[in-house]
C-alpha cells in the first residue's frame, strides 16, 4: 500500500541533498498533482476522493518543504536522524546573538523614528532596506554554510546553523511587515 | 475473463452520454447559471430571457416566494420581506450584523444561535434557506435546459470567504438539491474563463469587486496549469458600499433624518445605485429624493469613492508581497464583477498596475462561465483535459492558546489540500476529553479573529497528565473547507469528535429545514428520497462497474472480482425497485466491499504518476 511515509525526494523522483533544482521539483510537482489532485476524482467514489485529498496534501507538503531552503534544510537534518526541536536548542554564538541584537535595535529605531502621521522620509528608507540586504546576506551566508556542514557530516555544526537561520528568517519577517506597514 | 454487464433494457445508467452538469455563480447582487455546449461555455436565460437573475427572494403569506426581478420589484414597497443581498450574512453572526446594520431594514428573530433567521411573512428564515431558495430557481434552468436532474454542480464563493461562509454555501446546496462537485473561488473561475480564452501563459492579477465583496487573486497560468500566487480581499466590501456612501451623502446634503423606515432605506440606495451607474457616462447628474434635488458630478463621487477603493488597493499590495512578486511581474489585469464598471475603479486599478485592464468578458458573466468550464470537467465529460487548478486557503487557521493568543497551524496562501498535525497532552491524570478553539485570521489575540469552530475529542484513552500524545490532525480539503480528526499516539485510539460551528447550523437544523422545504414544495418526501437513492445508487453502479472492467483483473483475484459483481448486481436490483432504504443499505454495503478495490486503485495510479508513465502506456 502505498505510504505517505516516503522520503519527499524520492516522491520527486530527485537526488536527496541541499541542491534542488527548482525547475524540475516543479515540474514534477505539476506532473504529480495532473494525476492525483481531488479534482481528478470528483466523479469517483467517496473513498477514492479522501484519498486523493489525503495524498494531495502529502504532495503538496514534500513540495513545500523541498522549495524552502530552510524546511528543506530542516528536513534533511530529520531524515539524518538528528531533528530540529526549536524550544531547545540554545545558541551559544556570542557573536551571533550581538548581531541579532543590533539588527533590532536598529529595526525598533526605524519604526519609531516614523510618526503615524508623516510621509515616509527618503532617508528611513535607504535605512530600511540597507538592514534587509544585510540580513539577506548573512542569510544566504548560513545557507552556504549548512551545505557544507551537512555535505561534511558535522550534523550538530549544522543544526546550530539551522538555529541561526530561523532568527535570520524572523528577522526578514519583521522587516518586511515594517516595510508594509510604512509604504503600503 | 471479462465480466459481462447485463442490464435491463431502459434500466441501467449509459456511461457514455454527456453528463448534466453546470456553474452556478451566486452572486450578493445577481446569481447565474451556465453550461457547456458544443465545447463552449455559455449562461443560461431564465423563462422571460434574462441571463441575470437578481439575488433577491420575497417572501409572502401563504408560504408564496417570488425569486428574481419580480421580487426586486417589491424591494421599496416590501422591504422587510424582500431579502437582498443575502450573501453578506452567509456564515455571519448576529454580533456581525451591528456592522451591516444600516443596511438591512430586516426585523430579526430572537434566538440564541449564531444564524441569524430573519422574520418574514413566511416565516423565519436563516440565510442558507434563501441562498437555497435563489440556487433552487438556476437549478431548474439547467433541469429545464439539460434535460433531465443534474449530476452536479460547481458552485462559485469569493475567494475570501472563510469556512464558515463556505460551509453555509454548501448547506443551501444541499437544501436545493445540488450535487457539488466543487466550491470555486471566483477569481480563479475568471481565470479559467479568461484563461482557456486566451491560451496564454503568464501571471495574472484577478480583481473581482461584487456586490458585497471584493477578491484579489494572484495566479500563474503555465500549461493548463492555474497555480494561484496569492489571494486577499475584503469579504465585506463591495458595490452596496459605495451605494451607502452615496446615499449617506444625500441624506447629509438633503438634511434627512437619520431615522429613515427601511422603504425610504431601500429606496436612497435605488435612487445611490442609479447615480452611481449615470455617472459612467455623463460628468454628472441630477439626484431626487421627494422634493429635494441636487446635482451630483464625478468630482463629488470620487470623493465618495476613494477611500473605498484604496482599501481595495491596499489589499492588492498586501497579495503582492504573499505572492512575492512585484507589480511588472504581472502580465495581465482581469476586471470581474458589476462593479468593476465604474470608470473612477478602473482609473486606479489601471493606475496602480500600470496597465490596461482586460474587460473583453462580460464581467457579469465571466465567473459562472469559469465555473461551468470546470464543472464539465468535474463530472467527466472532458477526460482530455489538462486543467488543473491549484487553489490556497486564504486565511490562517490557529487554535486558541493560553491567554487568548492564537497559535497559527496552517498559514494564509497554503495551497490546497493541505493537512498539518498537531500534538497535544492532557493536564489532568485519567482526563478523556479535551476542547480545541479554532480560529480563522492573521492577528494575534483570539479576540481580533474569527471563531470557525470548537471541536471536542472524546474517547482519549485514560492516563497520566501529561503521558498521551493527542495527534490532531487538520485537514483542508479542495473546496476550502476544514475537517479535523484525532488520535492518541501510543494507542493508535481514534478520538470521537463533535463540532460546533461558532457561526453555522448543525445537522439536525439542516435535516428540519430539508424536510420544511419538502412540505413547502408540497413534494412527496418519500418519492424524493427514493429518486435520490437511486441516483446515488446509478452513480455507484457505474464508477465501480468501469473500475473493475479496467482494473478487476490487474488488481483483484477472481473470487474478490466475483463477490463484487454480485454485489453490483444486487444494487441494480434494489435500485429497480421502490424501497429507499433497501438500496441506501445495499449503498453502504457495497461501498465498504468495495473500499480495499478503491484503495488499489489509488495505489496504482499514484506508482503510475510516480513512475511518470502515462495509463495509456502500460495497456500495451
Amino acid at each position: 500500500m502505498m505510504s505517505m511515509q516516503q522520503n519527499y525526494f524520492q516522491l520527486f523522483g530527485l537526488n536527496a541533498g541541499f541542491r534542488v533544482d527548482q525547475a524540475l521539483l516543479s515540474d514534477k510537482y505539476r506532473q504529480l498533482q495532473r494525476q492525483i489532485h481531488p479534482d481528478k476524482y470528483a466523479g469517483k467514489s467517496d473513498r477514492e476522493q479522501r484519498l486523493a485529498v489525503q495524498f494531495a496534501a502529502y504532495v503538496n507538503t514534500a513540495y513545500e518543504t523541498l522549495k524552502s531552503p530552510l524546511l528543506r534544510a530542516e528536513y534533511l537534518l530529520s531524515e539524518a536522524g538528528k531533528p530540529i526541536d526549536q524550544q531547545s536548542t540554545t545558541l551559544n554564538d556570542g557573536e551571533f546573538l550581538m548581531l541579532q541584537m543590533q539588527w533590532r535595535e536598529s529595526l525598533g529605531e526605524l519604526a519609531a523614528a516614523q510618526s503615524d502621521s508623516a510621509p515616509v522620509s527618503d532617508e528611513t528608507e535607504r535605512e530600511l532596506n540597507r538592514l534587509n540586504d544585510e540580513v539577506q546576506h548573512h542569510h544566504k551566508l548560513l545557507l552556504s554554510t549548512f551545505e557544507q556542514q551537512y555535505n561534511e557530516n558535522a550534523l550538530t555544526l549544522a543544526q546550530a546553523t539551522i538555529a541561526k537561520m530561523h532568527f535570520v528568517e524572523k528577522m526578514l519577517l519583521e522587516i518586511e511587515q515594517l516595510d508594509a506597514a510604512l509604504f503600503d | 475473463m471479462a465480466l459481462l454487464q447485463i442490464s435491463e433494457p431502459g434500466q441501467s445508467p449509459e456511461p457514455h452520454e454527456r453528463k448534466r452538469a453546470v456553474g452556478i455563480d451566486l452572486g450578493t447582487t445577481n446569481s447565474l447559471v451556465a453550461t457547456v455546449k458544443q465545447q463552449q461555455p455559455e449562461i443560461l436565460a431564465g423563462i422571460d430571457g434574462s441571463l441575470l437573475l437578481p439575488s433577491v427572494v420575497h417572501y409572502g403569506t401563504d408560504d408564496t416566494r417570488t425569486v428574481g426581478l419580480e421580487a426586486k420589484q417589491n424591494a421599496s414597497k416590501d422591504p422587510l420581506n424582500t431579502l437582498i443581498s443575502i450573501k453578506r450574512l452567509m456564515g455571519r453572526g448576529i454580533e456581525d450584523l451591528s456592522r451591516l446594520g444600516n443596511q438591512l431594514p430586516y426585523v430579526f428573530a430572537d434566538g440564541d444561535s449564531n444564524v441569524p433567521f430573519i422574520k418574514t411573512a413566511a416565516g423565519d428564515k436563516s440565510p442558507v434557506e434563501v441562498s437555497a431558495d435563489i440556487l433552487s430557481v438556476l437549478a431548474q434552468r439547467g433541469r429545464d435546459s439539460l434535460g433531465g436532474d443534474l449530476d452536479g454542480a460547481v458552485i462559485t464563493v469569493p475567494a475570501y470567504f472563510d469556512d464558515a461562509q463556505r460551509q453555509a454555501t454548501k448547506d443551501a446546496a444541499k437544501l436545493a438539491g445540488l450535487n457539488v462537485l466543487r466550491l470555486l473561488n471566483e477569481p480563479t473561475a475568471a481565470a479559467v474563463a479568461y484563461g482557456l480564452d486566451q491560451q496564454e501563459d503568464g501571471v495574472i492579477a484577478i480583481y473581482d469587486l461584487g456586490g458585497g465583496t471584493f477578491d484579489i487573486s494572484i495566479l500563474r497560468l503555465s500549461a493548463g496549469v492555474f497555480e494561484v500566487l496569492a489571494t486577499g480581499g475584503d469579504s465585506a466590501l463591495g458595490g452596496d458600499d459605495i451605494d451607502n456612501a452615496i446615499a449617506h451623502w444625500i441624506m447629509s446634503q438633503a438634511q434627512l433624518n437619520t431615522d429613515l423606515t427601511p422603504a425610504q432605506q431601500r429606496e436612497l440606495l435605488s435612487i445611490a445605485c442609479e447615480a452611481k451607474e449615470a455617472l459612467t457616462d455623463s460628468e454628472s447628474v441630477v439626484v431626487q429624493y421627494e422634493q429635494w434635488q441636487q446635482s451630483f458630478n464625478r468630482e463629488q463621487f470620487n470623493a465618495l469613492v476613494d477611500p473605498l477603493i484604496q482599501r481595495t488597493i491596499r489589499a492588492c499590495k498586501r497579495a503582492l508581497r504573499d505572492a512575492k512578486i512585484t507589480r511588472e511581474s504581472i502580465d495581465h489585469v482581469i476586471m470581474v464583477g458589476g462593479s468593476t464598471r465604474g470608470l473612477r475603479i478602473r482609473e486606479q486599478v489601471a493606475d496602480f498596475f500600470q496597465r490596461e485592464l482586460l474587460t473583453s468578458i462580460n464581467p457579469d458573466q465571466v465567473v459562472a462561465l469559469g465555473a461551468a468550464l470546470q464543472a464539465d470537467i468535474l463530472v467527466g465529460n472532458k477526460s482530455d483535459s489538462d486543467m488543473l487548478l491549484l487553489d490556497v486557503i486564504p486565511l490562517s487557521l490557529g487554535l486558541e492558546t493560553m491567554g487568548g493568543l492564537v497559535e497559527k497551524v496552517i498559514h494564509r496562501n497554503t495551497t490546497i489540500p493541505v493537512t498539518k498535525a498537531q500534538e497535544f497532552t492532557t493536564f489532568k491524570d485519567g482526563q478523556t476529553a479535551m476542547a480545541i478553539h479554532v480560529i480563522q485570521g492573521e492577528r494575534e489575540l483570539v479576540s481580533d479573529c474569527r471563531s470557525l469552530a470548537r471541536f471536542e475529542l472524546r474517547n482519549i484513552p485514560a492516563m497520566v497528565a501529561g503521558a498521551a500524545h493527542i495527534r490532531v490532525t487538520f485537514q483542508v480539503d479542495a473546496d476550502g473547507l476544514l475537517s479535523v480528526s484525532a488520535e492518541e499516539a501510543s494507542t493508535g485510539v481514534a478520538s470521537t469528535i463533535t463540532v460546533k460551528p461558532s457561526y453555522g447550523l448543525d445537522d439536525n437544523a439542516i435535516a428540519t429545514m430539508l424536510k420544511d422545504s419538502f412540505e413547502h414544495a408540497n413534494s412527496d418526501i418519500s418519492s424524493r428520497a427514493l429518486r435520490e437513492q437511486q441516483v446515488e445508487a446509478e452513480r455507484l453502479i457505474e464508477v465501480l462497474s468501469a473500475a473493475l472492467a479496467e482494473d478487476g483483473e490487474r488488481l483483484l483475484n477472481t473470487d474478490a472480482q466475483a463477490q463484487l459483481a454480485n454485489a453490483i448486481a444486487d444494487l441494480r436490483q434494489a435500485h429497480n425497485g421502490a424501497d429507499a432504504s433497501a438500496i441506501a443499505a445495499q449503498i453502504e454495503s457495497l461501498n465498504a466491499l468495495s473500499a480495499d478495490f478503491a484503495a488499489l486503485r489509488m495505489d496504482a495510479s499514484i506508482k503510475r504518476a510516480l513512475a511518470g508513465q502515462a495509463i495509456d502506456d502500460l495497456e500495451q
